[in-house]
């Protein structure tokens, strides 16, 4: 059984303790973090991750309760043993990333090597080889303030590795940064993780990170609200079998991951009472129909794909189905792009025949979808109808209101339910062709 | 953290505020300069006072003379006493005599005094023009005229009554009658210098001659040269026990030294008020710098800075800054001194006075000067540095 590199024992971090404006930060929250894990803190702005991360690294002392890092209390440390601490156990990324702006990249790398007395030329030897892991070494000599946000990360990360310490924490190290630096970021943290075999602490409120993490702590309100492992990575912490089941919520907070447990329930009902397939299959679903929409799958791949075993990571739909969905898909499509093409026009001033087929071709469609049959007056006034929704002088609702109301009061005059389900049809014709 | 790096970490704001360093440095420079000045005029004034008196060898002479009571009188016996004295290098007499001296047709009262040539340097007697005594027989009729007894004869240049030719008439007291004879030397006496005295009276020839003349038999007053500084006080009471009357322009010296240390106390105190608000700048200064950069301090001390390592930066920050203060203030103040004095000097010169060198800085005071503006800034530091060194990371971080 391998022993937990960070264990925390029921720390409350109370900040103006004993005053009016006395805030807790930290509830109490006990956890273990195991070498060469990584681990997320994940949670909304005040939730206490980062008064946590800095709790950990060894400058936020808690009010009670108890942080052991590799079994010993670094708040019981003298000075000499925390610098220390700060120079061989733990290192740090911040946000905005903290280089000091007077000095080289390479100095500010090799400043905690300055600091614990290294030679110049030692010291930029590794400094330098850092650089160049990072892909950052030609700028060697420029001063940090004039890099990208991308670049002045890596910097940083070089500089936080650079006393090759075995923790490493990163608070909020992409909150900064466009999505293609963000991602060099991670990559490189998840190399720092996987292949240095660091135990890294990220803080984040930002959910597209959390598949990095072998396990995520959800906190919220100063509490941990729940602990979740990655299914997708291997464990590093040791469970018995039997103490923690994976369920469908705990999928579902991958995909949901600011929705509180309660809602994840209900979400989880509310899926089986209205779609017949679960989320991971709605998921590849979506995959699926974005390859399509976005022209990279043909009709025959969008069936074949479809159809494709759960094990194969398809939704495996049936033929029938597959057929269904194929066909609806093109019709959604093309009729969304009559719409397009018709609002183009009338904003343009163009007038045309092609505009009267238009409408009449997404009349047909509509009528077709909700199963009605109408006559030639019905089907006159339901098209003079989609004309105004569709240059937009009406609202949904009113478009559905005037496709109830009877003939003789000027309306369409479908049922009710007819009616419902034609102008939900329409709207998503719309959206769609608004975004096409 | 090793000395170098931390002199390369603390001399970071001349490249990130430069201006604002060269400014607190000026200010340092222009407090400092107050000093440098004042009491380099302190110096300067000393040095006037003391080159007109100061020699070596006078300052290592006694002036011995005879006590008001006859009961014992300066001689040859006493002379010779005196030079088998331990620490005695050279005894050199001054006999005096009342005469009249005659020249161009006038004739004068004047002390007509025999010396060896030793005595000038003992004595601390300077030339306006001409040689002092050279103790070789070629000069056994030379005599030196004091400027005192120039103006009596309505002289103006020195230069011009050299090699002119004087006689003398000696006064001496007839032993019990109150009354004195006069008895012309023999021969008439070549000038072949002029003291710069012009408060008393006198003419000086080689004691050889003198005594080949008249009969000699006690002495004014003896110089007696001691060989180092440290023998003067003892040299001094053997003679004084002995009956005699010590006086040693050493001592003269002295006195005036301290009342020069006095005045540059006095004036270093005017000039430390403007280094006294020049430091109160600095600080204010490094109190900002510290505000400034409370966020960097968080993230070096988070990535292995300790608090002395911080304290260190800053203090050394003080220090440099500091230093370079007193450089530029030594900079300042000799080069305003030294303008000063030549302004001075072409004002002087225009109504016909002397040049002089007001100012002084001796190398162990700018020595001074340069550490102790350093000691300045260190103290200006120590405050900042205490607060930087122990702010707490976390706040520090948060800082903005």
């Amino acid at each position: 059984m391998i022993e937990p590199i960070i264990r925390v024992n029921n720390l409350k971090i109370v900040y103006n303790e004993g005053k009016a404006n006395e805030y807790y930060a930290l509830r109490g929250e006990s956890l273990e973090i195991y070498p060469r894990e990584y681990i997320i803190l994940f949670g909304p702005s005040g939730c206490g991750k980062s008064t946590l991360l800095y709790s950990l690294l060894g400058i936020l002392a808690p009010s009670s309760g108890e942080v052991l890092i590799k079994g010993e209390n670094p708040y019981k440390y003298d000075w000499r043993q925390m610098v220390k601490f700060q120079q061989s156990t733990v290192g740090i990324i911040y946000q905005s990333f903290n280089l000091i702006p007077s000095l080289t990249v390479l100095d500010n790398v090799a400043l905690p090597l300055i600091f614990a007395g290294l030679s110049k030329s030692e010291r930029d030897k590794q400094a330098m080889a850092l650089l160049k892991r990072f892909g950052v070494d030609q700028h060697a000599h420029k001063l940090g303030t004039n890099l990208s946000g991308g670049q002045m990360q890596r910097v940083a990360v070089a500089r936080s590795l650079v006393n090759d310490p075995e923790i490493l924490f990163a608070d909020e190290p992409v909150g900064n940064l466009d999505s293609i630096s963000s991602d060099q970021v991670m990559g490189t943290l998840e190399e720092i993780n996987m292949k240095d075999q660091k135990t890294v602490i990220l803080v984040t409120h930002d959910a597209k990170l959390l598949p990095y993490a072998h396990r995520v702590y959800y906190l919220k309100d100063g509490a941990v609200e729940r602990e979740v492992m990655n299914p997708e990575k291997k464990q590093i912490k040791q469970t018995d079998p039997g103490t923690s089941i994976l369920s469908e919520i705990e999928k579902l907070a991958r995909i949901y991951p600011y929705a509180t447990p309660n809602e994840l329930r209900v979400k989880s009902i509310v899926n089986f009472l209205t779609q017949d397939i679960g989320f991971d299959q709605i998921e590849r679903l979506e995959r699926c129909v974005g390859m399509f929409i976005d022209g990279k799958f043909t009709d025959e791949t969008l069936v074949a794909t479809l159809r494709k075993a759960v094990e194969d990571g398809g939704p495996e739909l049936s033929k029938e189905r597959a057929d269904i969905f194929r066909e609806k898909l093109s019709i959604i499509l093309k009729e969304a792009r009559e719409i397009r093409s018709y609002r183009d026009n009338f904003r343009a001033k163009v007038s045309s025949p092609r505009q009267a087929e238009r409408l009449a071709e997404v009349r047909s469609d509509l009528v077709r979808e909700c199963g009605l049959s109408l006559s030639a007056e019905q089907a006159e006034r339901l098209e003079e109808l989609l004309k105004f929704r569709i240059r937009g002088f009406i609202q949904q609702e009113d478009f559905r209101r005037r496709f109830e109301t009877p003939f003789e009061d000027g309306g369409v005059g479908v049922g009710s339910e007819a009616a419902r389900i034609g102008s939900w049809y329409l709207e998503k014709l719309i959206g769609q062709g608004m975004y096409l | 953290m090793r000395v170098g790096d931390a002199l390369k970490l603390s001399t970071r704001m001349f490249k990130t505020n430069p201006a604002r360093t060269w400014l607190t440095i000026l200010g340092m420079g222009v407090g400092t300069s107050a000093v440098v000045m004042l009491v380099g005029l302190g110096f300067g004034l000393q040095n006037i006072l003391l080159e007109k008196i100061v020699f070596g060898d006078t300052l290592l002479s006694l002036t011995v003379s005879n006590p008001l009571s006859t009961a014992v009188t300066l001689d040859d016996k006493t002379v010779a006493q005196f030079k088998a004295m331990p620490n005695v290098l050279d005894v050199s007499p001054l006999a005096s005599l009342q005469s009249l001296v005659t020249y161009d047709g006038l004739s004068a009262n004047a002390d007509l005094q025999g010396i060896r040539a030793s005595y000038f340097k003992y004595a601390g007697i300077a030339m306006v023009a001409g040689q002092p005594f050279s103790d070789q027989p070629s000069d056994g009729n030379d005599v030196i005229l004091s400027s005192a007894a120039l103006q009596l004869f309505g002289v103006d240049d020195p230069k011009s009554i050299l090699g002119k030719t004087v006689s003398f008439r000696v006064i001496t007291p007839t032993s019990g009658s109150g009354t004195s004879d006069q008895v012309a030397l023999n021969g008439t006496y070549t000038v072949t210098g002029v003291t710069n005295d012009v408060a008393s009276i006198y003419a000086m020839m080689p004691l050889a001659t003198l005594s080949s003349q008249v009969g000699i038999t006690s002495y004014d007053k003896v110089q007696v040269r001691v060989s180092a500084s440290n023998y003067l006080n003892s040299v001094s009471d053997a003679i004084i026990k002995l009956g005699f009357e010590v006086s040693a322009l050493s001592k003269t010296v002295e006195q005036a030294n301290q009342i020069f240390s006095g005045i540059q106390i006095l004036l270093a105190g005017f000039g430390g008020i403007a280094l006294i608000v020049s430091a109160i700048g600095m600080f204010n200064t490094m109190t900002v710098t510290l505000l400034e950069r409370t966020g960097e301090i968080g993230v070096m001390r988070t990535i292995g800075a300790s608090p002395r390592d911080i304290q260190f930066l800053f203090l050394s920050e003080a220090v440099v800054v500091g230093f370079l203060g007193g450089m530029t203030g030594m900079a300042i103040g000799i080069i305003g001194g030294l303008l000063i004095n030549y302004l001075l000097n072409v004002v002087a010169a225009h109504f016909g006075g002397a040049a002089v060198a007001l100012f002084a800085f001796p190398g162990t005071f700018l020595a001074f000067i340069t550490a102790f503006s350093a000691v300045v800034g260190f103290i200006t530091g120590i405050f900042p540095a205490r607060r930087a060194s122990s702010i707490s990371p976390l706040e520090a971080i948060r800082y903005k």
